[in-house]
């Protein structure tokens, strides 16, 4: 990438939008001890579509209560302080990108789709292998993606290139921002998190969800996510810019160690759970 | 190879290797296809595990198609969003596992008893 085209892209980060304040006061309220679900319940209920969401997110079929949850005090007791915080954060995200064009929509709402399918899958693969946090795969299958949205909106003229590229040569939108960027949306999602202090897990799982081998420490759920991206990409759910599944990284694959008969599990879930949990979001 | 279970095996699949019943007897030759009456003398024989034929449904020979039961617009576009993977055993085990997700979504054709 030129060095000129490389400035301007970091200038275009450093012109991100900044985190609601509602979800900032959150954050900050999930790391303060002294914090009840008093407390917190007592901000997410000022904001009228934050409440509307958590209450309907509580009771998808995502958490699969058997009773319906009617109040936030109710719904912070039973999922967490830290799930909320990051659900909550995840939801605000996709509202900071307006896209101007009807075209540009389009694409957003097939990234989110495909977000939303990964995060599906990815929690679907956390249950099989009784992974503790699911909400936790869950964000990350949401934002794995994120660096897409910066070159869709603050980009599109990079990203006009990128899609011609894809199109023309059947090319892996990888490739293509590669070729046209100098980076790919991992990175530009790793400088996102960082610019939101986003956690330093996530922030690893967005970088490294194409090669899980170099999240280190967090190299299972790494995986986990990338495997998601890949089942996402083969049912069709959405589309992350592309429509080619490319393939499964071997790393990955073995240290799962999933068996093959799971993955018709995982998929089901994934159909089954899209719309339901899909409308918790949109 | 892939081993599919009995009840997971679709009309349209290739054996790769016979099927035989208890007895030995030949019930299946290798390399036919399967249908649903094939489907319903293995089952009545107590088969559990059939080997089929990837290559059949998967590098255009045969009638080409992932799944029978898929449209051919969904079977075509799975087929080309796989094109670059599919000669990987897992990435064709997970083409697989997805025709079949999408296939069991598909409305159910309408038998047409009973109606006017």
């Amino acid at each position: 990438m030129a060095v000129a085209d490389l400035k301007r892209l970091i200038a275009k980060v450093e012109d991100l939008p900044t985190l609601p304040r509602t979800v900032l006061r959150i954050t900050e309220m999930v790391n303060d001890p002294r914090a009840s679900a008093r407390d917190l319940s007592r901000i997410i209920t000022d904001d009228q579509v934050l409440t509307a969401r958590l209450l309907k997110l509580v009771n998808s079929s995502f958490y699969g209560f058997p009773q319906r949850v009617s109040t936030v005090t109710g719904a912070i007791v039973l999922i967490g302080f830290d799930a909320i915080r990051n659900l909550l954060l995840t939801t605000s995200v996709f509202d900071l990108f307006p896209s101007r064009t009807s075209r540009g929509r389009r694409h957003q709402e097939s990234l989110w789709d495909h977000s939303l399918g990964c995060a599906i899958g990815a929690k679907a693969i956390g249950e099989i292998l009784r992974y503790e946090k699911l909400e936790e795969l869950f964000v990350a299958g949401l934002l794995h993606d994120i660096g897409k949205i910066v070159t869709m909106t603050m980009l599109p003229e990079q990203f006009e290139r990128i899609t011609s590229r894809v199109v023309e040569d059947r090319l892996l939108i990888s490739a293509a921002e590669a070729e046209i960027l100098g980076c790919t949306h991992a990175d530009i999602g790793r400088l996102l998190a960082q610019r939101w202090n986003l956690p330093a897990k996530l922030m690893g799982l967005i970088e490294h969800h194409h090669h899980p081998a170099a999240a280190g420490a967090w190299a299972i759920e790494a995986s986990i996510v990338h495997l998601a991206d890949i089942l996402t990409r083969a049912l069709s759910l959405g589309s992350g810019g592309d429509d080619k599944v490319p393939s499964v990284d071997r790393f990955a694959w073995e240290l799962l160690k999933l068996k093959e008969g799971s993955l018709d599990a995982v998929m089901t879930a994934m159909l089954d759970e899209f719309d339901d949990i899909g409308s918790f979001f949109r | 190879m892939p081993i599919v279970n009995i009840d997971d095996i679709q009309p349209g699949m290739m054996l790769a290797e016979a099927v035989r019943n208890h007895q030995d007897q030949l019930l299946l030759e290798s390399g036919r296809r399967i249908t649903e009456k094939s489907i319903r003398v293995f089952k009545s024989w107590g088969i559990r595990r059939i080997n089929v034929k990837l290559g059949s449904s998967l590098d255009g020979s045969g009638d080409g198609a992932v799944s029978p039961v898929l449209p051919p617009a969904i079977d075509d576009a799975l087929k080309e969003r796989f094109s670059d993977v599919a000669a990987e055993p897992l990435m064709a085990a997970i083409m697989q596992a997805a025709a079949r997700q999408l296939a069991a979504r598909q409305p159910k054709k309408k038998s047409g008893y009973g109606r006017r």
